[in-house]
């Protein structure tokens, strides 16, 4: 089967062709685009007609499944994929970040886990960055303990569970305590399949295959059950990270990847999840593991996988990953600039301190970041620089005098700030000497290299400033 | 009237066991045709082909069906009598495994990079011990399934030739060299194993120190002299006319060495069509004139890179001595927009255009540059292990991109890329510092030896068994095993082991 083509013309027609605007767009045929791009969903379109919505749903299904599993406002979904390079389109299964706990931990240990993991955050750009989902391992075997364990999981956190065990009688267990709340099952293998496939069935809970080097094995069991009406699948074709073995697994990856969206093999046609965990089988040393963890997972991360069981609930560990994900995950067609403007921080008056910075999405939402957290009290001035960070402007001479001169008078600064004193970045020094020239009534100073440090660098030097000023 | 299916071949016999008397009766009933049709069945020549037949005269009541519902799983809802006793009596009918056999979607590409060699030796007209090759693969990267991976990446540890300001991790490791890069070079050779190094000519900046390109040149010279291995050096003042003042000094001055040369401030014209400046052209010149290979940089452009290569292979430069650097940066701050840029150079390459086919240098350690790797941010965890990780995620993200070489600062994650390209290449290890990779190093002495660096030379003599390491687990057992005698062992099926208990 080929690669099925998206047509933005073959939508248009299905449209209501009125160029409404109501979509937010400025024509049907715009609006079309980004379907196709999926910079936008169908149900923003008010006038469209059930049967068109149905073809035009249709016409754009990704060839990649799209799965979820957990319940409420923590349901997570992955999936979709239709590209296997970024550069194509934009990858939009997100990789589902999962640590494990296990049913030998004491109670105890088990809620203080489950609370470490539930809590391991950190907030960028304003996002709160947390762990996605919780695996629950049966290592006893023992169908009781395991019951017992995921009901402590399910009381003391809300995140989606997956049940981890390749014993269909404690795969039924837990998923006996989670019934609503649709877990994943962890796993359905060549041996243990039907009684799997019952347990979805009666539990209502989505799968994970497992099939360790053996794809078609792996093809086989999806297509089965996506006979039986079980359709939240997901392919694990075997996570090793010995010699040789791990080339095998990272070339699987790409593979059904490519049987997926290029070759349109519906039976493999579903998101694919790794077990980073397995490196922690590697090493003793805990750090040493944490660390080969780490890179397996940036590796996926990279190819595009779409689930992820880990280990050690680090947060430098996670945040690199995270870091990753979200820039890989992200629609390479939305916005990374921001609108240049005088911006206010925390309520600042006409005698806050006033500094510059570019209006690259990065560079401020780091900087507007730091000056919410230390509730710094300023006027930021974002100036257009073309999208580019204050370092790589200053090279491209798009962070110059004349640019700050511009934007200065735009959005009268003179007239909203009593005082004259201007902060640029270290990393701008070498503009210094000419934008002093470009302001004579100003007193623009270097602040600090890093944005973390403005607080600390107000504290100390801006009285002093201001008063310098008085003084002058 | 009551319908009831008829089993089919193979299928198991209905669980239900209803507890009351009478629903007994009808399942016994059903059993006995069931039965029935069996003995006629097994008659040579008859295949009996139906679903469903009818039993007349039967008329039980609702309860009594319920109750043998409740009996017989799985019973769903409040069904009618017939549906009702369709279910007590048939057992589900089996399962049956879809088959399915995958072809792999095996795709074939023209085109391959091309392979680079870095540094000369004597016999070349270099002074270098050994040389390093990189490139030539025709397939994706790790895309095994289309084809084999020809040349491991190689790591280039990096010197500054002036502090860049080094953190806490790194003045641990640098600390005592960092104001002399020949011994900085010599360090990072004989204590890590550095097989390239990248000299980092930062000084050269006009803004900065502003050494001069006699300056640079002398300390490139002061490294060669300290080390053996393949050398590059990074211009970076900012400044076209002062880093090709700096690339022809250093050109001249290492000339036959076969270095690899970066300059990061050639500015292409904002317009595809209007000439390249002449700075640009001077510095493939300069490479050509030495012998040199020539790095094209360009941050997340692969136009513009390739733009830059084909001005290069215009002169008559071959592929086989350019590299393409997309500019890499660390996680979180546009890695993505690289991974993109080198996406595009793989699948230009293999599709057969020239321009893209210089293998890639990547530079994970610029993750140093992102206060991530380095801030005391205490809700961030240890900045220690987050310099490493974080420079890590970055190199992991290069490499699945396809980076044929890779430049690093934090020799903890240098270790680990090592460590990780030695199991994806199934490198014979063949001296001690690569075995001590894979080794605990804590020096217990439970295996006999006084230190695991004694251990990783008896095992290299096979003197020793890998197993007397108690300090290792299986797997790290199996893996060093693999790797010191890649042909001779073969793969442990117990690797195929079950996580899900084991980790």
């Amino acid at each position: 089967m080929a690669e099925k083509v998206k047509s933005p013309a073959e939508v248009m027609k299905l449209l209501p062709q009125e160029d409404c605007g109501e979509c937010g767009c400025d024509s049907c045929f715009e609006f079309a685009l980004k379907l196709v791009e999926r910079t936008t969903t169908v149900d923003k379109c008010p006038k469209l007609k059930k049967s068109a919505l149905k073809k035009i749903k249709n016409m754009l299904a990704p060839p990649m499944a799209e799965i979820s599993f957990g319940s409420g406002d923590k349901m997570v979904t992955t999936g979709g994929e239709e590209v296997m390079h970024r550069e194509e389109l934009a990858f939009f299964g997100k990789t589902i970040i999962a640590y494990d706990v296990w049913d030998t931990m004491s109670e105890e240990r088990l809620v203080e886990r489950v609370n470490d993991i539930a809590s391991m955050s950190f907030v960028r750009f304003k996002v709160q960055y947390n762990v996605d989902a919780i695996a629950i391992r049966s290592v006893s075997g023992d169908p009781t303990k395991f019951k017992n364990t995921v009901k402590k999981v399910a009381d003391t956190t809300d995140l989606p569970i997956i049940l981890c065990s390749l014993d269909p009688k404690v795969l039924k267990a837990g998923a006996k305590v989670l019934k609503g709340k649709k877990p994943l099952l962890y796993a359905a293998t060549k041996d243990n399949w039907e009684k799997v496939l019952e347990i979805a069935k009666e539990y209502e809970t989505a799968v994970a295959i497992f099939s360790p080097l053996d794809l078609d094995m792996l093809g086989s069991i999806a297509a089965t059950f996506a006979r039986e009406g079980i359709n939240d699948l997901i392919l694990d074709p075997g996570t090793f990270c010995e010699p040789d073995s791990i080339t095998e697994t990272l070339s699987n990856i790409s593979l059904l990847r490519r049987a997926c969206v290029k070759a349109g093999v519906k039976e493999v046609s579903y998101p694919v999840m790794t077990v980073p965990a397995v490196a922690s089988m590697s090493f003793k040393n805990k750090k040493m593991a944490a660390h080969y963890e780490n890179y397996l997972a940036n590796l996926f991360v990279t190819k595009g996988v779409n689930l992820m069981i880990l280990h050690f609930p680090e947060i430098w560990e996670f945040m690199p990953v995270v870091y990753l994900r979200e820039g890989i995950f992200k629609h390479p067609k939305l916005e990374s600039a921001i609108d240049p403007d005088l911006y206010a921080f925390n309520d600042p008056d006409e005698m806050s301190p006033l500094m510059v910075t570019s209006n690259y999405t990065l560079t401020y939402g780091i900087v507007s970041g730091d000056l919410d957290r230390y509730r710094v009290k300023c006027w930021m001035l974002v100036i257009d620089t073309n999208a580019l960070s204050v370092d790589t402007a200053v090279g491209s001479g798009d962070f110059c005098a004349d640019n700050i001169v511009e934007h200065m008078e735009e959005f009268d600064v003179e007239s909203k700030i009593k005082h004259r004193i201007l902060i640029i970045p270290r990393v701008a020094a070498e503009i210094l000497p000419e934008l002093r020239e470009a302001l004579p009534d100003w007193k623009v100073v270097l602040g600090p290299k890093d944005s973390s440090e403005i607080a600390t660098f107000l504290t100390e030097e801006w009285e002093k400033l201001l008063a310098e000023e008085g003084a002058a | 009237m009551v319908k009831v299916k008829l089993k089919k071949k193979g299928e198991e016999e209905a669980q239900a066991t209803p507890s009351s008397g009478e629903g007994k009766e009808i399942l016994d009933m059903i059993a006995g045709l069931n039965r029935l049709m069996k003995k006629v069945e097994s008659i040579r020549g008859i295949d009996l082909e139906f679903d469903e037949i009818i039993l007349e005269g039967v008329m039980p009541p609702y309860e009594l069906l319920s109750k043998l519902l409740s009996a017989a799983p799985p019973a769903v809802g409040a069904p009618a009598p017939a549906a009702a006793a369709e279910v007590a009596e048939a057992p589900k009918p089996a399962i049956k495994l879809e088959e399915f056999k995958l072809t792999p979607p095996i795709e074939t590409h023209p085109g391959a990079f091309a392979e680079v060699v870095l540094g000369a030796t004597r016999d070349e007209g270099g002074t270098r011990a050994f040389t390093l090759k990189i490139g030539g693969n025709n397939t994706p990267p790790y895309y095994r399934f289309e084809g084999g991976l020809p040349h491991r990446p190689v790591i280039a540890h990096i010197v500054f030739d002036e502090d860049p300001g080094l953190s806490k991790l790194l003045r641990e490791q640098y600390g005592d060299v960092v104001e002399d890069p020949a011994a900085w070079a010599k360090k990072l050779v004989d204590v890590y194993g550095a097989k390239a190094i990248t000299l980092d000519l930062n000084s050269t900046d006009p803004k900065g120190t502003n050494r001069s390109a006699e300056e640079a040149a002398q300390t490139l010279r002061e490294v060669l002299d300290a080390v053996d291995v393949p050398v590059g050096i990074v211009v970076r003042s900012g400044n076209m006319a002062k880093d090709v003042e700096v690339v022809e000094a250093c050109a001249k001055e290492a000339k036959g060495e076969n270095l690899f040369i970066t300059s990061t401030s050639l500015v292409l014209p904002t317009w595809v069509g209007v000439e390249l400046d002449d700075e640009v052209l001077q510095y493939y010149d300069i490479a050509k004139e030495y012998g040199h290979t020539i790095v094209s940089y360009q941050p997340m452009n692969a136009q513009g890179l390739a733009w830059l290569n084909k001005t290069a292979i215009n002169k008559e430069i071959p592929t086989s001595k350019i590299m393409t650097d997309p500019g890499m940066v660390g996680v979180g701050y546009g890695t993505e927009l690289v991974v993109t840029t080198m996406d595009t150079v793989v699948n230009k390459a293999l599709i057969g255009d020239e321009n893209f086919q210089p293998p890639i240098i990547a530079a994970p350690c610029n993750a140093w540059l992102n206060r991530e790797a380095w801030n005391k941010f205490e809700e961030w965890g240890s900045e220690i292990e987050r310099g490493t990780s974080f420079e890590c995620a970055t190199a992991a993200a290069a490499l699945a991109s396809g980076a044929h070489m890779l430049v690093m600062l934090n020799q903890r994650a240098i270790e680990m890329t090592e460590a990780l390209l030695d199991k994806i290449y199934l490198t014979k290890l063949t001296d001690t510092r690569s075995v001590m990779r894979h080794l605990p190093k804590n020096d217990c002495k439970k295996c006999g030896y006084n230190t695991c660096q004694e251990m990783a030379e008896a095992l290299l003599k096979g003197e020793a068994e890998v197993e007397k390491c108690e300090q290792m687990t299986p797997a790290g057992i199996r893996t060093l095993k693999r790797l010191l005698n890649p042909e001779g062992v073969k793969p442990d099926p117990a690797e195929i082991a079950n996580w899900v208990v084991e980790v």
